[in-house]
């Protein structure tokens, strides 16, 4: 092909295409721009909300509606990503791993607010972090040779009657004066209401993180407990804490939440 | 436009090339394309997000302290824990006085830092490493033992779950020095010590050996004690002579640095091993105890491996 | 042949180059005369005090610095030399404080007997680094003017009515002249540029697109919303100046597009390869450099002319970044930065100007001679900067 002849067809070619050529780049930049405008907004809304969100003390977030839509939508995926795995797809708990279910009024650690919920994200559970929470643990009655097996059925059958549950109540009896005995009274209160400031559970709420039959309270008593939370400060941003600990409490608090289906799963 | 695109190429390049070059507009945009797209995704890499104002507290926070900030959470929890009541309940003058009184121990906390007290003060140096291995040992031990595992720890460990019994041990001493014999030398009382040992094995009694070689009674001579207070009694040179002292035996002369010592074993209750049912508790205490020193021996081995550890010529670990 | 002398020249080039760059070695001071009492607050960055270790420290610790610092800070009066003040309890002859994270702050006090004839000194860091500036705040009498020790002014007089002049807009001026001369990447881009010039109008927008990218740099800083990763600019420097040797091969040799192809592939490559083994900000930054480079290189073909000043721009806008990311710790007031930004950005601005004036003459000049290698001279500057450019591009990223 010879030069000139590449020239004036690139010349025909270059005028039959110019003025669409034009129209379509003037399309191209107005949409980028409008979509970069409408980007920048979106991330600027989001900052500001996200920056309310951090500012604002903790236990006033449930009471703003905005706030507490914002915290529900962020949270979600990350519920998803870093706490399903224990705590279940619908925060109804596992009892396999003995992560408690989220949906219920029961508190095991600290008080029903969100300070106490982020306050349990941010430095863990038993997760070795001295701000954490791990005053105490379920000692291993059994393994450690404290009580015998015969014992620790006692005791379970006080517990089955402590939470109104079918027991035999001789047994139960001779449970109660083990319970006395062995000092369980000094983590469950003396009544078995619990204590959230050991993470003693209430054993009387008939709510339970491992299972409420006499098998999975035998081996509780047996083995012991030590579920561990991680400690998420410092693997999660502070905001995301924050939105988390607002999600998991409007689980639990369901008239709190503007529109139904802001927890959602 | 040079002709350099059309000539002597590589087939598929010129092809590709001319394709492109035949249409300018589609070339040129191409190029535009690709430069904008490029600059975008090198900027995206070349700069970050600005670190905050320094005269702004970053939301979450409470106070800013040199940069380091105070977490909010961390001040309610500290209101709550002096007051003793919920946050909500307590007066903003209360809050501020707990809020100076953190913005007061940050600060002491950043300057023990900057003056390196982990390198001049030793309390803080074994707070600093207690606290870590506390953090280690803590991971450790959310695993708890199979029954295997505390029998196999038991079988291993036999010796630490033997009680032995307490002994009646009579301990006399012929001081050096420094004592009431200025005079006596090590080798002397050694003479001495040996031939009052002779005598006592033939039947001799303590009153002669204490009137005669001038040994006195060790201070800790109680009677029938258990064998832990033996071990404190005693020593650790002395305790291991006892424990192989049967019922009337008496040991060879033991040199300390007071002086020579003779035991006499008055009775020596023989040593019971225990069963693994009543050492449970102790072998389940002990195997916690293992887990959490492994998980730190190992947390160290970790760090060590991560270091750059020089140590100068002439001296080893 | 030219290309064998161009290769044997390029090997020699790149063995003897090190991978350093021109990064601004800068610290702080503050200095307030109240009486006869002189304070002097300085802080090091980090980077800046590991710099020292060799030389003056055999290890940087807090404790050594501070002593480094009391042998290179000092005041002298009519009286003499003004003594150190022991500030009690811990602190000592000198008081470290806690400035922030990556920073070193240390606090020295001096009484001088005679307040006159006071002269500050400061030697600090300059005998191991010919670059490093000192930016000062000197408050006497509560008035505030701003200073700068350099290794050619390591004393500052104080008059003793207390008027000290301000450093002139020029001291800021030569500052950037000086730093640019001494930044080999920067003059190898610019060397690059005045490479590629054939027309007076192409230095016309070379300067134009110059001055733009310093004027960018000074607007995006000043919001402070982006931080340069200094490293990664370092390495874009030197990308830049690849791209402008590849840019004068592309344009003289006859399989120049199917060379500047592969570089913008291996690039590519080499970003893949990076972003998968989790070096994101590498991997991002040599997979917009392969799209850069195909841009510029391969698709641009007659339309040249628009590429260069893109990198003239790039070279502008980063440098005048860089200075102001080392200004900010400063703390200056708004006027004094601004001062200062314009005066480093015009000294910077003005000696690649002048550089490529010179290089774009003395090219036209030896153009005249017929027996000048012109055409061997040009290939073998391109291939060396091309070989450096990808040189120091790969050392600063990966070393």
């Amino acid at each position: 092909m010879k030069a000139s002849n590449l020239t004036d067809q690139t010349r025909s070619f270059a005028r039959r295409i110019r003025p669409r050529a034009t129209w379509l780049t003037v399309l191209a930049i107005t949409a980028v721009l409008s979509i970069g405008g409408v980007a920048a907004t979106t991330h600027i809304e989001h900052d500001r909300l996200a920056n309310r969100l951090l500012v604002a003390l903790p236990d006033e977030v449930p009471a703003n509606a905005e706030l507490a839509r914002f915290a529900a939508q962020e949270a979600a995926p990350l519920y998803r990503q870093h706490c399903a795995a224990c705590h279940g797809a619908d925060l109804k708990g596992d009892r396999a791993t003995g992560a408690p279910n989220l949906t219920d009024s029961v508190v095991i650690h600290g008080r029903d607010n969100v300070y106490d919920i982020e306050r349990s994200i941010l430095y863990g559970i038993h997760a070795g972090v001295p701000k954490g929470r791990d005053l105490t643990e379920m000692p291993a009655f059994g393994l450690s040779g404290r009580m015998s097996s015969g014992e620790i059925h006692s005791v379970v059958q006080y517990v089955l009657q402590l939470s109104r549950q079918p027991h035999d109540a001789e047994a139960a009896n001779q449970g109660s004066e083990i319970f006395y005995r062995i000092n369980c009274g000094d983590c469950h209160n003396p009544d078995g209401t619990g204590n959230p400031d050991y993470g003693a559970p209430d054993l009387t709420a008939n709510v339970w993180n491992s299972g409420g039959d006499a098998q999975a309270l035998y081996d509780a008593i047996y083995f012991g407990q030590r579920h561990v939370m991680p400690a998420w400060r410092g693997v999660l941003s502070l905001g995301e804490i924050r939105a988390l600990a607002v999600y998991v409490y409007l689980a639990s608090h369901p008239r709190e939440r503007s529109t139904p289906d802001r927890v959602s799963q | 436009m040079s002709s350099v695109g059309l000539v002597k190429q590589p087939a598929l390049v010129s092809r590709a090339i001319r394709a492109l070059w035949v249409s300018p507009q589609r070339s040129g945009a191409l190029a535009a394309v690709a430069i904008v797209v490029g600059l975008l995704v090198a900027l995206a890499s070349l700069f970050g997000k600005a670190p905050p104002s320094r005269s702004t507290v970053p939301a979450g926070y409470v106070a800013l302290v040199n940069q380091k900030g105070i977490l909010m959470s961390d001040w309610i929890s500290q209101v709550e824990n002096d007051e003793g009541m919920p946050f909500e309940s307590t007066a903003p003058a209360t809050r501020s006085k707990v809020l100076r009184q953190m913005i007061d121990e940050e600060l002491v906390v950043q300057r023990a830092l900057v003056l390196d007290l982990p390198e001049t003060t030793i309390e803080v140096r074994d707070i600093l490493a207690t606290a870590v291995n506390n953090q280690v040992g803590a991971q450790a031990v959310t695993r708890l033992p199979s029954e295997d595992e505390l029998r196999a720890f038991f079988e291993a460990n036999r010796a630490k779950y033997t009680e032995r019994g307490p002994m009646t041990v009579h301990d006399l001493v012929l001081h050096v020095g420094g004592y009431q014999n200025a005079d006596q030398s090590l080798e002397q009382a050694n003479r001495d010590a040996a031939e009052a040992v002779y005598q006592l094995r033939a039947g001799a009694s303590v009153d002669y050996i204490r009137e005669h070689f001038g040994f006195v009674p060790g201070p800790e001579d109680r009677g029938e004690v258990t064998d832990l207070y033996a071990k404190t009694m005693l020593g650790a040179t002395l305790y291991p002579v006892a424990l192989g002292l049967r019922d009337g035996e008496i040991s060879d002369p033991v040199a300390t640095g007071d002086g020579v010592h003779i035991l006499i074993m008055e009775r020596h209750a023989l040593p019971s091993v225990v069963d693994f049912a009543t050492a449970r508790p102790r072998v389940y205490d002990d195997f916690r105890i293992q887990q959490s020193n492994q998980a730190v021996q190992a947390h160290l081995a970790q760090l060590r491996r991560q270091a750059q550890i020089v140590i100068a010529p002439g001296y080893s670990e | 042949m030219r290309w064998l002398a161009a290769f044997a020249i390029l090997a020699f080039a790149l063995v003897s180059a090190p991978a350093s760059a021109a990064r601004q070695s800068v610290s702080y001071s503050t200095w307030t005369i109240t009486g006869s009492t002189v304070t002097v607050r300085y802080v090091l960055p980090a980077p800046e005090a590991q710099r020292l270790i060799g030389t003056e420290l055999a290890i940087v610790t807090v404790k050594r610095l501070g002593a480094y610092l009391l042998k290179n800070l000092g005041a002298h009066s009519a009286s003499g030399e003004c003594t150190v003040l022991d500030q009690g309890y811990d602190l000592g002859l000198v008081d470290p404080l806690e400035v922030g994270p990556g920073l070193y702050g240390f606090e020295i006090f001096f009484h001088c007997a005679d307040p006159r004839g006071l002269v500050l000194r400061n030697t600090a860091l300059f005998a191991r680094d010919s670059d490093h500036v000192n930016i000062a705040s000197v408050f006497v009498n509560g008035r505030v003017s701003e200073q700068i020790f350099t290794p050619r002014k390591q004393r500052l007089a104080i008059p003793d009515d207390g008027k000290v002049a301000p450093v002139s807009f020029f001291s800021y001026v030569g500052l950037g002249a000086e730093h640019l001369l001494d930044g080999a990447d920067r003059l190898c881009v610019v060397l690059g540029l005045a490479l590629l010039v054939r027309r007076r109008r192409d230095v016309a927008y070379l300067v134009g697109a110059l001055a733009l990218g310093y004027a960018l740099a000074a607007v995006v800083s000043s919001m402070g919303w982006v931080a340069p990763r200094l490293t990664l600019v370092d390495a874009f420097v030197a990308l830049l100046a690849a791209l402008a040797g590849l840019s004068v091969v592309v344009r003289n040799t006859e399989r120049g597009p199917a060379i500047a192809a592969a570089w913008s592939a291996l690039l590519l490559l080499a970003g893949v390869v990076c972003a998968i083994s989790r070096l994101v900000p590498t991997g991002l930054l040599l997979l917009g450099g392969a799209a850069l480079s195909a841009g510029l290189l391969v698709l641009a073909g007659p339309r040249e002319r628009v590429a260069w000043p893109i990198l003239a721009g790039l070279l502008g806008f980063l440098d005048g970044f860089v200075w102001s990311a080392a200004i900010e710790p400063a703390e200056l007031s708004a006027s004094a930065q601004l001062d200062m930004t314009a005066g480093l950005y015009a000294g910077a601005l003005l000696t690649e100007v002048v550089v490529l004036g010179v290089l774009v003459g003395v090219m036209w000049l030896v153009q005249s001679y017929k027996s000048f290698p012109r055409q061997l001279v040009n290939d073998v500057c391109a291939a060396c900067l091309a070989g450096l450019g990808t040189y120091w591009m790969v050392g600063r990223l990966f070393a």
